[in-house]
């Protein structure tokens, strides 16, 4: 009988087992910040993507503006009754904004944890297997995006930015698997207080984001807005992440965990807002302590 | 010429199966989480399977190295995932290609073959890596089980159509 496993064959298997766990720990350790030759090969994938892409999206908007056209009427109906109250709104909002710049320039204030920019981008393509959550943008370092930057759709936080090609990037989703991913600090305005917890996870079955960590007993109402609290050092205040759908005790039965509906379906996202936090970011106040300190 | 007019197609076929299951993953989101499981759309190891049986081996492991590379580069981030899995479904192709004659339950067979032994890799570098928690027991029945369906359904009624493709294109070059 033929050996199967001869020697030269057990030797190119055993220096293929080392090379791949090799170049796995090293890309592992070095997530985020990849090699010239993977954002050359990124970014030509993704010029392929896009060919592929938008032809596709373009049709699936086609499409939802013949459905949109059928509900006009009722939409119309109901946009004109708000209008007298949008008139209202405008004026008190351009007195709050004037009263609010104010204020300060009175105290010079640089910038606030409200304060961003933003990049618009297209979705091109998502990750198939689904273990990592993501999805690949057609905006990268060329259009100012880098590491970190928190990523909206249809006006709910998705996710942030993981790695960055000079003309696409990747998007963690707040539904990963991997918890470490996912956090994001947030807080939940109560009419008496504010509660702040941590998004840590996502639960399948519920289809709802998991915040624990809260740091109080108060009781919350189901409906309850759910916004980021530009606390955690990347993600600037205020942007939306959804609203409580459910209120139960943690694993450990000492705090609350919240349930929470997305304000975004992630199922369907085309089209993306990148935030580009003005207010320094945890990496920004360490660099300028560090060149602080070096230069006493 | 010809030789490259060849392997140009089946390098052209296999990086639009790298594209096709990124676009089915973006666009086809919700109808992929079925009740029988998570579907996982695995195009590529489908082509490579098919592609093995016409190609030299040398010229296919190396195309399996290289677009899976670029799996892991472009969906995942890092690399050592799908370059030694695919390679070794290239592998199990050729080994199996001296007993089995191509046709389309014979591609069905190895495509479910593949796809199980890529998804088993996958999920264990996961689990390595903590990326996943979930356990063997969910992990076959919860994704495994719905992904080799549709990979198997999907070979089994477009891997004819790529096998005469394929012929076709390499009975040409050999005429010239």
């Amino acid at each position: 009988m033929k050996q199967y496993f001869n020697n030269k064959k057990l030797i190119t298997l055993l220096v293929s087992l080392m090379f791949f766990i090799g170049i796995l720990w090293f890309s592992f350790n070095n997530f985020g910040s990849a090699p010239y030759l993977q954002q050359v090969v990124n970014d030509i994938t993704s010029v392929a993507g896009r060919v592929v892409s938008k032809p596709i999206n373009a049709l699936n908007g086609l499409f939802s503006d013949i459905n949109n056209l059928q509900n006009t009427f009722e939409e119309n109906k109901e946009l004109k009754s708000k209008l007298n109250e949008l008139a209202e709104m405008q004026a008190e909002l351009t007195t709050v904004t004037n009263e609010n710049q104010k204020l300060q320039e009175e105290l010079e204030l640089q910038a606030t944890l409200t304060d961003y920019n933003t990049i618009s981008g297209t979705v091109i393509a998502r990750n198939p297997d689904k273990w990592i959550d993501q999805v690949i943008i057609d905006r990268g370092s060329r259009d100012g995006l880098v590491n970190g930057m928190s990523v909206m759709s249809n006006n709910g936080l998705i996710g942030r930015v993981v790695e960055v090609n000079p003309t696409s990037s990747k998007v963690t989703l707040l539904t990963t698997n991997d918890e470490a991913a996912v956090y994001t600090s947030a807080e939940i305005a109560l009419e008496d207080e504010i509660l702040f917890g941590v998004i840590n996870g996502y639960d399948t079955n519920r289809k709802a984001l998991v915040m624990e960590q809260i740091t109080s007993t108060a009781t919350i109402e189901e409906g309850a807005e759910v916004i980021s609290s530009g606390l955690g050092g990347l993600v600037p205040r205020g942007l939306l992440i959804g609203t409580v759908s459910e209120v139960s005790l943690d694993r450990h039965g000492l705090g609350q965990r919240v349930y929470i509906e997305p304000a975004t379906d992630f199922e369907d996202i085309r089209f993306v807002t990148i935030i580009n936090r003005e207010a320094e970011t945890v990496d920004e106040l360490n660099d300028s302590a560090d060149t602080e300190e070096e230069s006493e | 010429m010809e030789k490259w007019r060849q392997n140009l197609t089946a390098i052209l076929l296999m990086f639009s199966s790298v594209l096709i299951d990124g676009f089915i993953a973006n666009n086809f989101t919700s109808t992929l989480d079925t009740s029988l499981g998570l579907v996982v759309p695995r195009t590529i190891v489908l082509m490579i399977i098919i592609l093995s049986f016409h190609y030299k081996e040398g010229f296919m492991l190396g195309s399996a190295a290289a677009f899976g590379f670029i799996m892991d580069s472009y969906y995942l981030g890092f690399l050592g995932v799908y370059m030694p899995s695919l390679v070794l479904v290239a592998y199990l192709t050729y080994s199996l290609k001296r007993v089995i004659h191509p046709n389309v339950l014979s591609y069905t067979l190895i495509g479910i073959l593949g796809i199980t032994l890529v998804e088993i890799i996958a999920y264990g570098i996961m689990r390595i890596l903590a990326i996943t928690t979930i356990p063997i027991q969910y992990f076959i029945v919860s994704r495994l089980s719905a992904t080799l369906l549709f990979n198997g359904i999907v070979m089994f009624l477009f891997s004819y159509f790529i096998h005469l493709l394929i012929v076709n294109i390499i009975e040409e070059s050999q005429l010239r």
